[in-house]
């Protein structure tokens, strides 16, 4: 465990400061490191692409963008920080005032020492996000300031990384996490380090049933990916949805939209053996990527297991859901339930009889005790009626 | 009915259901679908 711990350790450092989004060369320098620990073969959808009612959008590059006051200071410095330029942002070179400028700048409503996460992947415009203290103390309502977002956006694609492990049935699962977030360490590179341990482990086990593990962009991603294979997700027998697995908080799940799912139940009873107090989250229609799972073409029952899962911790969508916020011990009680929960998963296999005409003769195979009578069940009985 | 939902009506683990149930398949009993 101290060498995974140190491994995940690693891993965070490495990945943390990479510029994930949408789409671009964050993602897939993010999916090349992660291969490393488990082969993740990449797909690229084609910006333009037509994906059930949404349409893949270019390709979004950064070389710098920075807010530099009259004396030539930087003020605000993607990359220093690359939370402080706003998703998507398109390109901007000029010198404006104040006024003009403060429309561009969000701040985050409560934290004052923290950066928040904006993106507007399909509305075009710029925006820097910085700190209310940096705001207060280097900003002026009379200053003149230089803005420059050097950024593209061009025809490329979508990326999604995908490991398949096959099993000896032809039934499959689904094990999703997100990949389209910068600088965020819970939300989601937690999930994304998670997924790819997993993977790594899982193939190494003898498996019933096969397993999609999938490295997407949040929504679009998810529908692209579904879009693209889609009579293999209508097949699927269910969904993990990795997200918020790295923090200090509490063990939580979110239920699927059916209650009474086997998945359901499973999550508790693995959390339970854990002895992993956990709150449990109603299937709603916020959240992650089982919105796209569980929706009317496809149906398919989604759980997540989460530590400080999204919407649920003040440091969600800011530069405070850093490394300090997760700890590789936090993601590995999480990778912990999540092994435990596919080992599960993966034993739920459906048998018949082969002579279901009365009870099969057990003794005759060596599977009933060989002295008859006896003061009560011995245990067998159990499954003679399978 | 899969074996998830035989233990629960079992009372017993899933693991011991599926020990069990891969036991009966070997001996020729069961046979998975």
């Amino acid at each position: 465990m101290k060498k995974l711990s140190e491994e995940i350790a690693h891993y965070l450092q490495r990945l943390f400061p990479l510029n994930r989004s949408l789409t671009g060369e964050g993602n897939r320098e993010t999916l090349r490191i992660i291969s490393e620990i488990a082969p993740v073969r990449l797909f690229e959808y084609p910006s333009g692409s037509r994906i059930y009612d949404w349409m893949i959008p270019d390709e979004w590059h950064v070389r710098e963008a920075w807010i530099k006051d009259s004396s030539g200071r930087i003020l605000v410095d993607f990359l220093r920080n690359n939370l402080h330029l706003m998703g998507y942002s398109v390109p901007v070179r000029r010198t404006m005032s104040f006024a003009e400028l403060r429309p561009h700048l969000h701040v985050h409503p409560f934290l004052k020492d923290a950066i928040p996460y904006h993106t507007s992947y399909f509305k075009k415009q710029w925006g820097f996000c910085l700190s209310t203290e940096q705001l207060e103390s280097l900003f002026s309502p009379e200053g003149i300031y230089e803005v420059c977002v050097d950024s593209e956006l061009k025809p490329g694609s979508l990326t999604v990384g995908e490991i398949l492990l096959p099993g000896t049935s032809q039934k499959e699962y689904l094990v999703s996490t997100y990949i389209c977030h910068p600088s965020l360490a819970n939300d989601n590179l937690s999930g994304i380090l998670l997924t790819a341990l997993l993977a790594r482990e899982w193939a190494t086990r003898k498996r019933n049933f096969g397993y999609r593990f999938i490295f997407v962009p949040e929504t679009l991603g998810a529908l692209a990916y579904c879009a693209n294979n889609e009579a293999a997700v209508k097949d699927l027998m269910g969904a993990l949805v990795v997200t918020g697995v790295g923090g200090p908080g509490s063990f939580s799940y979110k239920q699927s939209f059916q209650k009474e799912h086997f998945l359901n139940g499973m999550v508790e009873d693995t959390l339970n053996e854990l002895h992993r107090a956990f709150l449990t989250y109603p299937f709603d229609i916020h959240g992650s990527d089982e919105r796209q799972y569980s929706s009317p073409g496809f149906r398919i029952n989604t759980v997540t297991i989460s530590r400080d899962r999204y919407y649920e911790y003040p440091e969600y969508h800011s530069s405070l859901d850093n490394l300090e916020f997760v700890r590789p011990e936090y993601l590995l009680s999480c990778y912990e339930a999540y092994l435990r929960l596919l080992e599960k998963m993966d034993q739920n296999l459906v048998f018949i009889r082969t002579e279901p005409h009365g009870e099969p003769r057990l003794g005759a195979r060596g599977l009933y005790p060989e002295t008859g009578g006896g003061s009560g069940p011995n245990g067998m009985e159990r499954v003679s009626w399978t | 009915m899969n074996l998830y939902e035989m233990a629960r009506k079992l009372d017993v683990p899933l693991e011991e259901v599926y020990r069990i149930a891969l036991k009966m398949e070997g001996a020729g009993v069961l046979r998975r679908i």
